[in-house]
């Protein structure tokens, strides 16, 4: 079995696609946290979940704070808030100002996350049009953590995946099909 | 973002010397955002060692001053979830203004935002019998709420949140511009009274019609939470309403004492047999 039991998702322009294929090709019994930090408009809080949802059989939903992490589920960061993750397993929020420009920033979300889930996590980051997440993945690296990133070549928009990739160095760098089937063979 | 990762016992060690020289506990606040929060503070003042850091808090008060500023975080927007603020004004205030010595908390305020939001809704209405009560942890605090200035980038963040409300917004209604800095009109402001005050310390009994305690706990740890909760349960009235924030959730024992009147917005009344 393996050592990782949570995978925290970055996203932004031109993410959307391979996150709802990842989640249309998750097994019914997907025994791992997925955790998605992706931008999205802080006034359109209904749809998000529900287009997502629609695509997997797992529960999607946007953490309260000091909620749980539960496994076998799929969390995705709330409009308006950043998303934080405690060492003691549980989600936090904020309302504090953004972070690239974002609320979510994904990259306080993965440095949270590297922090406190240490050598059982894997941080991926995929397509977007700014840096977000690119020193947040490296905290996830810094930590033990296993860091992917999406092949600049196979983003819809490029910016993202390369800052990732810079700043970094991640494990690995794959195709949007490679990373759907590295997560679904986890084992 | 910050090149330094401070430790666990880094964040213990800071927020002990904090309190020595501020008389403010963080202890219980949420971990990864005091850890965040102090990481951005020593980034951002070129402070590169914790040793540093606590020299500096140690000799200067204003520097002491300027951590406290980075740990709270005012509200981010007027009119945040402006869902929320319909509802008031259809739902909550036409039954309560018809009450006799309405008095309403703005809890653990860090900016005025909730304050001035609300006082604009309760501007359509006749409100001769509403006293309005602001506490919050520090003077400084309570001085930036007073003024009721806000900056342009503030008001952008708000625009979506202004159209979606029912009430016309006009922000020259509101606002008197200078430059690039926007005050409410004194007629928003109305008598209000400002306190300091340690939240979960002093004790209010039974006072308050509505209290708003709309993301604070979000920055708590479970145990300053309970503490708020169990503060904010005695400061209201029978059946009076708290509003906490559209992401929080009350602990299980508040969960018994509160009945929540709408589905979809944290909003709950106080049961009368709590």
């Amino acid at each position: 079995m393996t050592k990782f039991k949570y995978i925290i998702i970055g996203g932004s322009a031109g993410s959307f696609r391979i996150v709802t294929d990842i989640l249309d090709n998750l097994p019914k019994n997907f025994p791992y946290t997925l955790i998605l930090i992706l931008h999205r408009l802080k006034h359109l809080k209904n749809g998000f979940i529900e287009a997502l949802s629609a695509k997997t059989k797992l529960p999607v939903t946007e953490p309260f704070d000091k909620e749980p992490i539960l496994e076998k589920h799929i969390y995705i960061a709330p409009a308006n808030y950043h998303l934080y993750i405690e060492p003691d397993k549980t989600f936090a929020l904020s309302a504090e100002e953004p972070v690239n420009h974002s609320r979510p920033s994904i990259d306080l979300s993965l440095a949270s996350a590297g922090f406190s889930l240490k050598e059982s996590l894997i941080g991926i980051m995929l397509s977007g049009a700014n840096k977000d997440g690119a020193v947040g993945l490296k905290k996830i690296k810094d930590n033990g953590g296993l860091t992917i990133v999406q092949n600049p070549n196979d983003s819809m928009v490029r910016t993202m995946p390369e800052a990732a990739i810079q700043e970094t160095n991640p494990q690995k760098i794959l195709t949007s099909q490679e990373i759907i089937d590295f997560i679904i063979n986890l084992k | 973002m910050s090149a330094v990762n401070l430790k666990s016992s880094d964040i213990k060690h800071i927020l002990k010397e904090v309190k020595c020289n501020t008389g403010i506990d963080f202890s219980e606040y949420a971990f990864c955002f005091i850890k965040r929060r102090t990481e951005l503070f020593m980034f951002e003042n070129k402070i590169i060692s914790v040793t540093d850091l606590i020299y500096k808090l140690n000799k200067s008060p204003v520097i002491a001053g300027n951590f406290l500023d980075t740990i709270f975080i005012p509200p981010s927007e007027l009119f945040r979830d402006a869902e929320v603020w319909n509802y008031i004004e259809k739902d909550i205030l036409p039954k309560l203004i018809t009450k006799k010595d309405i008095k309403i908390h703005f809890a653990y305020a860090t900016g005025g935002e909730e304050l001035y939001s609300f006082l604009y809704i309760l501007n359509n209405f006749y409100s001769e019998n509403i006293k309005i009560c602001v506490t919050a942890v520090t003077e400084k605090h309570l001085s930036v709420i007073k003024k009721g200035e806000f900056s342009l980038q503030h008001l952008k963040a708000s625009q979506k949140n202004i159209e979606i409300l029912e009430s016309a917004v006009d922000s020259d209604d509101i606002f008197i511009k200078n430059k690039d800095v926007y005050t409410i009109k004194s007629n928003y402001k109305g008598e209000l009274i400002f306190n300091t005050c340690n939240f979960f310390k002093e004790v209010f009994i039974s006072e308050f019609d509505i209290v708003f305690f709309r993301n604070s706990m979000i920055y708590f740890n479970n145990e300053l939470k309970d503490k708020s909760l169990k503060m904010v349960l005695r400061s209201l009235k029978k059946t009076g309403i708290l509003l906490i924030g559209e992401k929080e959730l009350l602990n299980e024992e508040s969960g018994k004492k509160f009945k929540r009147i709408n589905k979809t917005m944290s909003i709950y009344k106080k049961k009368t047999f709590s």
